[in-house]
């Protein structure tokens, strides 16, 4: 029955991007095409037209990562999304018929910033459930009432002390996030500390004001290390695999400065090049390590089909959170 | 029926891999596993996901987490054509696989009809629902706007009863009664609010010398409010923002820009067409109302004259002033001067400080 493949080295890891332009090109035309056509209504098919190539792409020793997210599943999220966005535009509108228009803007944005937590929640549930390698699902395992709770006490500390709270505020919530991160019998580690973050970003900032933005590519480059260094993987023997970065301030700088290039000399419509270079350049960056074993990851993970976190996120226009 | 083919299948159960064969079989439609409990997965429920020729990956619609994995370029290429002729392979497969010249058409036609969408459909719809929407709603979009652009402490009384005494000679068939405000402001300029103010700095005033300069004025705003030029204006604008974000917003942010400035410009370019139909309707009222028509080209040669170095507000979205001057003065050559007693009075009234 079974045939015995020969076991991989337990020190080798390898993850590449091979995205290609054009490919993605097609697809985003294709894509932009029925978009226009259906005056909207096909943007959950087009995402996950392209989040299907672009996960297919990715490959994690020697298999791709598989986005098994339909359009069908995303677009009953979307026309959620957006009555939930009609209610909070509702509300503003009868407010400022009321002559309320305070309260009114108060309300929205009351309204906008509830749906944070509940857009990250929603869209890391969806998207890890719909994520998989080899068969075996991703999940996040986070509690909605507890995610509200970091959320909410972590934006009230960072108002109360004019942003200074805020690295870790960042911390708090990536550490909440990805440490309920599953993959089947896998999961994800995350240490950040909200001192260190703070420092970063100050170092960075003076910095780059001081070298008139020429440090900001280090300031990113920072920022990017500090999120991969410090994420690992474990199962539940402790056996673990971890990140590195070996990306550079120069090599940054180049990415951006290539990528505005394509974006100018092609008046945007380069812009699928430019989406495949960036990843190609991520996950060159990343370097794998560890001792464990990658054929014995087992599934662990529910289906899980609500997809209007994901959606909301859109709407709110922050991509892939955190 | 397609050649065996050596392949990587997962159970959805773990992570190891096991060796398979797999083939087709073209009178039953259905993909046959070898070795995994002999499954046999139906055509119709396969999941295919071609990352190149020679790496394809089938799922199954109903068993989550099972995976083949085939490496073999020659029986992917056969069973490609295999469901191709058995009719599995759709439309969004063919234009996916078109080709980059095929997309490069396909993102040249995208480009032509939104362009085309934006100087024809838009316009047209704009000025559709203009003639839709009722004039009261241009009162409420006056009476909206009115506060935030007026301090009354800047209001000059006097002045405003007698501009308004100096109107009520004309009929500038506006659509709506004309309220004139004078405010007490150096800035050369004056503005028509769509629900009939009319809105006076004193700074352009300062600078008139004889009655059918402040009529050929008035004329002009009164032109604005009885054309809609303000509703027209925000109709349009609004249909533009709303294809432009609609259909650009997905694809990325620098082609966004680039439309919004372009957007700004032609909107421009359109006020600039309002203000040519303002100055040329309030000729034609002046006309109606035998008035002088010479205070219209006169006016602007005061305003061009007394900003040598910088735009005045009022000319900035307004056609270029000399352009301007030569087409009111060519229009208004054959007329004759039709000296207006009654109106010299009041407007010698208003020049008293």
């Amino acid at each position: 029955m079974e045939e015995q493949l020969p076991t991989e080295n337990q020190a080798a890891y390898s993850i590449q991007f091979h995205g290609q332009g054009a490919e993605y090109f097609g697809i985003s035309i294709v894509n932009l095409l029925l978009t226009v056509i259906t005056l909207g209504l096909y943007y959950p098919w087009a995402k996950a037209r392209q989040l299907q190539y672009l996960y297919g792409a990715t490959e994690f020793n020697e298999s791709r990562f598989v986005f098994s997210g339909t359009g069908k599943e995303m677009f009953a999220g979307f026309i959620k999304a957006i009555l939930i966005f009609a209610v909070l535009f509702a509300i503003l509108g009868v407010c400022i018929f009321l002559e309320l228009p305070l309260a009114g803007i108060l309300l929205f944005y009351l309204g906008l910033f509830c749906l944070i937590p509940l857009a990250i929640h929603g869209s890391y549930k969806y998207r890890m459930s719909r994520t998989s390698w080899r068969g075996i699902r991703m999940g996040y395992r986070g509690d909605r009432e507890e995610l509200i709770k970091v959320f909410f006490s972590g934006l009230f500390l960072t108002l109360v002390t004019l942003g200074i709270y805020g690295a870790w505020f960042t911390m708090n919530l990536r550490n909440y996030v990805l440490n309920k991160v599953r993959f089947g019998t896998l999961h994800f580690k995350y240490q950040g500390l909200g001192a260190d973050y703070f420092i970063l970003n100050l170092k960075g900032y003076f910095l780059t004001i001081i070298t008139l933005g020429i440090y900001f590519f280090w300031w990113q480059k920072d920022l990017f290390n500090y999120y991969i260094n410090n994420l690992s993987l474990e199962n539940e023997k402790g056996d673990t695999i971890s990140l590195r970065s070996k990306a550079t301030g120069g090599s940054f700088f180049l990415l951006a400065l290539g990528n505005l290039f394509i974006l100018i000399f092609t008046l945007g419509l380069g812009y699928a090049w430019v989406v495949t270079r960036t990843l190609r350049f991520i996950f060159g960056k990343i370097e794998l390590s560890g001792n464990l074993e990658l054929e014995n990851i087992l599934q662990s993970e529910p289906a899980f089909t609500d997809a209007t976190g994901e959606d909301i996120s859109d709407l709110l226009d922050f991509g892939f959170v955190i | 029926m397609i050649h065996t083919t050596a392949a990587k299948y997962f159970d959805g159960i773990s992570s190891r891999p096991q060796s398979l064969h797999v083939w087709c079989d073209e009178h039953t439609d259905m993909l046959h596993l070898e070795d995994a409990d002999g499954q046999k997965w139906v055509f119709g429920d396969l999941v295919l996901q071609k990352i190149s020729v020679d790496f394809l990956e089938v799922r199954h619609k109903h068993f989550p987490g099972k995976l083949v994995e085939i490496k073999d370029a020659a029986f992917i290429a056969q069973f490609d054509a295999l469901l191709k002729n058995r009719g599995y392979r759709n439309w969004y497969r063919a234009l996916i696989h078109g080709g980059f010249r095929v997309h490069m058409i396909l993102a040249a036609c995208i480009l032509v009809f939104l362009v085309g969408a934006y100087f024809f459909l838009i316009p047209f719809v704009a000025e559709k629902a203009v003639d839709i929407l009722p004039r009261s709603y241009d009162a409420m979009l006056g009476e909206k706007l009115m506060p935030s652009m007026i301090d009354n402490d800047q209001v000059d009384s006097l002045k405003t009863a007698r501009v308004n005494a100096f109107a009520a000679l004309h009929n500038f068939q506006a659509g709506m009664p004309l309220k004139f405000i004078v405010l007490r402001s150096k800035e050369e300029n004056a503005y028509a609010l769509p629900d009939g103010h009319v809105v006076i700095y004193t700074g352009i005033l300062d600078l008139m010398t004889e009655a059918p300069e402040l009529s050929a004025l008035l004329a002009h705003e009164a032109a604005h409010v009885r054309h809609r030029h303000s509703m027209r204006l925000l109709c349009r604008n609004m249909a533009g923002y709303i294809l432009i974000s609609v259909a650009l917003s997905d694809v990325n942010g620098i082609m966004a820009v680039i439309a919004d400035q372009a957007h700004t410009l032609t909107s421009l370019n359109y006020s600039r067409t309002f203000e040519k139909e303002a100055d040329l309707e309030g000729l034609k009222l002046l006309r109606e109302n035998h008035m002088d028509t010479k205070g219209m080209p006169g006016l602007f040669k005061k305003l061009d004259a007394h900003n040598k170095n910088f735009i005045p507000a009022f000319l900035a979205t307004h056609p270029l002033t000399k352009d301007r001057i030569e087409y009111l003065e060519k229009s208004v050559k054959g007329d004759p001067a039709k000296p207006n007693p009654e109106l010299d009075r009041i407007f010698n009234e208003l020049r008293k400080k």
